[in-house]
């Protein structure tokens, strides 16, 4: 009996061993790196992983989560949670979070480079990260003049806002858009949607962007009053006020928004069109930290280096048309053709990321002088 | 044995006096006190001080001042956004107010046609969320989209548009319609209760129909009419779904849609918001008072002691004109807004128009097969919390509603004139601003980003309506019914078992499915709230709205609205016929 019973330890430890054996060959095959395969463990352990975005969608949050369990062999039962907020709500909850001191959220990614600074020089909100996958971004970071703070806040993701408008609605058929004077054209009259920057940190920092660069907004707002343009700043609202043409034109709207409307009706590839502005693309990088004092520390540093690698951009430049930062990366078919060729656009960014959060109130008073 | 008794006494007394406090009904009571207390107060009472906190520009350090309420007066969003609150709140109190009494008085005092079956459909949309209700009228009445002016282009060949909601008033008009019934709820009542002989005079003397109803009916409830109006400019003043939707984006914001944005927006300033909250709390609470001290008194004042036998008044043929005044409200409050949204949650993608190729009920399966790998988890998830949270806070909320009413019905002390005070509070703090406080509260507890704080504020904010359900029952039951359990040896416990509470059971049912309702649609609080896997129906319809289009949130407020209404027909059936006639 006690034989069988240590002959039955043995076959068990073998079995147990070559599972293990076969999990972490997998991992290598998988081109997981050594700072990766040292969290997959803890991160197995801990279950779950939550993420605080404004961008992924119930679709890329489920492919994600599916991607992300696969690659790094965490197991059915292990889950990603995504909530999706506004740009600006995802700031309040962590902020207010971390303020607390009391903690839901493992990820924070969005774009709001005084946020991360501030938070992470005040109150030492994020956990220092030694990421695979940053060294095969920084270079574009860098040049795109992105803000970064590495090993504590990464960027891997970027959108920008683009010009979209529906040329099936009326008066329509013969808009096009290539720059800021377009936008103001008479034929636009009352089919405007022009961005409300008092909402939103990302259409301040474009505006802020764009002043810095010689472009003088206050004489763009001044021809825009003139075309009665309504306020909104929710991109999928604006989309759906352009695609049912109730006001057929909006300024800055993501290429994102477009696509993810096609997938749901092809029919729609042909009526919106997607413009650019030759003043500047202002090119917005979005921040990724995993927050110190998260439930599953981590599996928040691991989905961190998730974005920053090939797998990662994959599944969120598929599901929202938006721009990874690794370098030599290419794009997934489906998601193609609305993404600007960056290389052949002028690409904006901001002097001082972090310091234009102190010009928000200026800038802000500017526009709402005109609109509000 | 003189010496005896003396020396035994003292140590007697004392311990006796002790344990005839600690019975179960102080102990039950007392602890009641404290919570609500502790819900109400102590929310509020931070939401006052972080009101003094004044944020620096990088978001994290604050200093004491009065900056915040400098910005609330001197800012000109704030300071337009404060005025819109004041117009909005207004005219929804005129259309509401003349819409209620106009139906109340058509149902109440005169003879139109089949007004019995009618009178259950003027409620409806007091059960229905306002929120949905502008999701609807922006699809039925956008200047261009809206199908009420593609129709209208298409039959008169106009160019332009018929009706336009997005403005302050489509606010008006879509919160005016829908909150219609509280005022409904108040007149209809002292109208059926009023003395007809004191209309018969005034006709016999040779009044017409309109002076009679404007010198006489109309001066005699005046006092309900205020206090619907009151308890309607309060609401709609603290208002966010429509506004949200018909307001913000087109340039008219509200206070409540300023606060949001602070609370949770892309310039979130919780002190800021705190202050703008202190703001619409102080109008709210001056009128709230000026109901409850000064009108509310009066309303009993037309109920004469003299035997009348009710009557009603003859309108001849215009009683089909009445007809139709009541069939057109409950057509454009009701029929009109669900049947637009069903033709929108049937398309993939909203283009304004119908497409008949296009229909699909896949929207439905998105939000309804919480199995299938299409399925949008904050949906699913959302009508799986709001059955959790309004099953539990009715139950929840009506035991306190009980125990509250007992004790400031039963139990005459300084308590229990607190008691009554503090639960007058929740009435006049718009939900938006409460669920500020409870945020700030608990954020260092368990319950936050659970259920938990959720309840609380649910709880914290409607349970009045049911105490006041429970009250007003309580009111009509004699107390020597208690005395007499109590004479007869049963103990406090058993007497509220046994005694009191198989009398209020059609009030408590009644409480329960109107506080279930009301959990089931509400969204200011739940907006400032929820967190991951604690989204509500209504959190997810705004979600969807925010990031998913038109046809999928009309999907979500369509499931909404038919929960909602068969909520209603079980509240029929568990209260009884009379429960949805006022």
């Amino acid at each position: 009996m006690k034989r069988s019973l240590r002959l039955f330890s043995i076959w068990l430890f073998a079995v147990a061993f070559a599972v293990s054996s076969i999990g972490f060959a997998t991992l290598a095959s998988a081109g997981v790196s050594p700072q990766e395969k040292k969290l997959v463990r803890a991160a197995k352990k801990e279950g779950a992983v939550t993420l605080i975005n404004p961008l992924f969608s119930d679709r890329t949050a489920k492919r994600m989560q599916r991607v992300f369990i696969k690659r790094y062999g965490l197991g059915n039962s292990f889950r990603l949670n995504n909530i999706r907020k506004g740009t600006g709500s995802t700031v309040a909850t962590v902020r207010q979070e971390i303020k607390a001191g009391k903690f839901t959220i493992d990820v924070h990614l969005v774009s709001a480079p005084g946020f991360f600074h501030a938070a992470q020089k005040k109150k030492k909100a994020f956990a220092k990260l030694d990421s695979a996958h940053w060294k095969d971004n920084v270079e574009l970071v860098e040049k795109a003049g992105q803000y970064h703070n590495y090993p504590y806040v990464v960027t891997p993701l970027a959108y920008t806002f683009q010009p979209v408008w529906n040329s099936s609605c009326p008066g329509m058929k013969n808009i096009n858009v290539s720059s800021y004077a377009d936008t103001v054209q008479p034929a636009l009259t009352g089919k405007t949607i022009s961005p409300d920057i008092t909402k939103s940190f990302t259409y301040t920092n474009t505006v802020i962007s764009l002043i810095e660069n010689g472009v003088n907004m206050n004489a763009i707002w001044d021809k825009l009053k003139a075309t009665k343009p309504i306020v909104e700043f929710r991109t999928e609202p604006k989309i759906q006020m352009v695609i049912a043409c109730e006001r057929p034109f909006d300024m800055h709207n993501l290429s994102g928004r477009v696509y993810q409307n096609v997938l749901k009706k092809p029919g729609l590839a042909k009526k919106l069109k997607i413009g650019y502005y030759k003043e500047g693309q202002v090119l917005l990088g979005n921040q990724a930290a995993a927050v110190k004092g998260g439930p599953h520390p981590n599996a928040g540093k691991l989905l961190v280096d998730f974005l920053l690698s090939k797998e990662g951009a994959d599944v969120f430049v598929e599901g929202e048309a938006i721009y990874s930062f690794r370098k030599g990366y290419t794009a997934p078919a489906a998601a193609r053709p609305y993404l600007l060729d960056l290389s052949k656009h002028k690409l904006l960014g901001l002097k001082d990321w972090v310091g234009a959060q102190k010009k928000f109130k200026k800038v802000r008073g500017e526009w709402i002088k005109r609109f509000k | 044995m003189k010496n005896t008794t003396t020396t035994i006494q003292p140590n007697i007394e004392p311990q006796s006096r002790w344990r005839g406090y600690i019975t179960t009904e102080n102990i039950v009571t007392s602890l009641t006190s404290l919570i609500i207390f502790v819900a109400i107060i102590l929310p509020l009472f931070w939401l006052v001080v972080s009101s003094f906190e004044v944020l620096d520009d990088m978001g994290f350090d604050t200093e004491w001042g009065l900056g915040n309420y400098y910005e609330v007066f001197q800012g000109r969003v704030i300071r337009k956004a404060f005025f819109n609150t004041l117009m909005i709140s207004t005219g929804t109190t005129v259309l509401a107010t003349f819409l209620g009494v106009l139906l109340a008085w058509i149902n109440a005092r005169t003879n139109c046609p089949w007004r019995d079956k009618i009178e259950p459909f003027n409620l409806i949309p007091f059960f229905l969320s306002p929120f949905v209700g502008a999701i609807a009228w922006h699809n039925l009445a956008a200047p261009k989209v809206g199908f009420l002016n593609n129709i209208a282009r298409a039959i008169f060949g106009i160019e332009s548009h018929i009706m336009n909601v997005d403005n302050i008033f489509g606010v008006i008009w879509v919160t005016g319609i829908f909150f219609t019934p509280l005022v409904y709820l108040f007149v209809v009542g002292s109208l059926r209760r009023m003395d007809p002989s004191l209309e018969d005079s005034a006709r016999t003397t040779g009044a017409s129909l309109f002076r009679t109803t404007m010198s006489v009916t109309l001066p005699l409830v005046t006092p309900a009419i205020l206090s619907g109006a009151i308890i309607v400019f309060v609401t709609s003043a603290g208002e966010f779904g429509v506004p949200f939707k018909l307001g913000a984006p087109y340039g008219w914001d509200t206070l409540t849609t300023q606060i949001y944005s602070k609370a949770v927006g892309d310039d979130a300033n919780h002190y800021l918001g705190a202050a703008m909250s202190m703001t619409l709390a102080a109008i709210t609470g001056v009128l709230i008072w000026i109901q409850r001290r000064i009108i509310a008194p009066r309303e009993y004042t037309t109920v004469t002691g003299k035997g009348f036998r009710p009557n009603t008044i003859d309108l001849g043929r215009w009683k089909w004109v009445a007809l139709g005044v009541n069939l057109f409200y409950i057509f454009v409050a009701v029929v009109l807004p669900l049947i637009c949204l069903l033709i929108v949650s049937f398309h993939p993608v909203w283009e304004g128009r119908i497409i008949p190729a296009d229909l699909t009920l896949w929207n439905y399966k998105k939000i309804l097969f919480f199995w299938s790998p299409e399925s949008i988890g904050i949906a699913t998830r959302g009508i799986i919390n709001s059955f959790i949270l309004a099953f539990s806070g009715a139950t929840i909320a009506m035991i306190l509603s009980i125990l509250i009413s007992y004790m400031i019905h039963r139990t005459k002390g300084f308590g229990s004139t607190m008691l009554d005070f503090l639960c007058v509070i929740p009435i006049g703090f718009p939900g938006i601003v409460l669920a500020m406080g409870v945020l700030v509260t608990y954020i260092k507890t368990p319950i936050y980003a659970t259920l938990g704080i959720l309840l609380v504020g649910y709880i914290t904010r409607f349970f009045p309506y049911g105490q006041r359900n429970i009250s007003s029952i309580m009111l009509a039951i004699s107390e020597e019914l208690d005395q007499s359990s109590r004479m007869a040896g049963a103990s406090w416990l058993t007497t509220l078992r046994r005694i009191t509470i198989p009398l209020l059971k059609p009030g408590i049912f009644a409480g329960w499915i109107l506080l279930f309702v009301i959990f089931l649609r509400e969204l200011s609080i739940s907006i400032i709230l929820y967190s991951v896997g604690t989204e509500t129906l209504s959190v997810g319809v705004l979600y969807l709205a925010d990031f998913e289009g038109d046809p999928l949130t009309a999907a979500l407020a369509i499931v909404q609205t038919i929960i909602l209404l068969g909520c209603i027909v079980l509240f029929r059936k568990v209260a009884g016929k009379e429960a949805l006639t006022a």
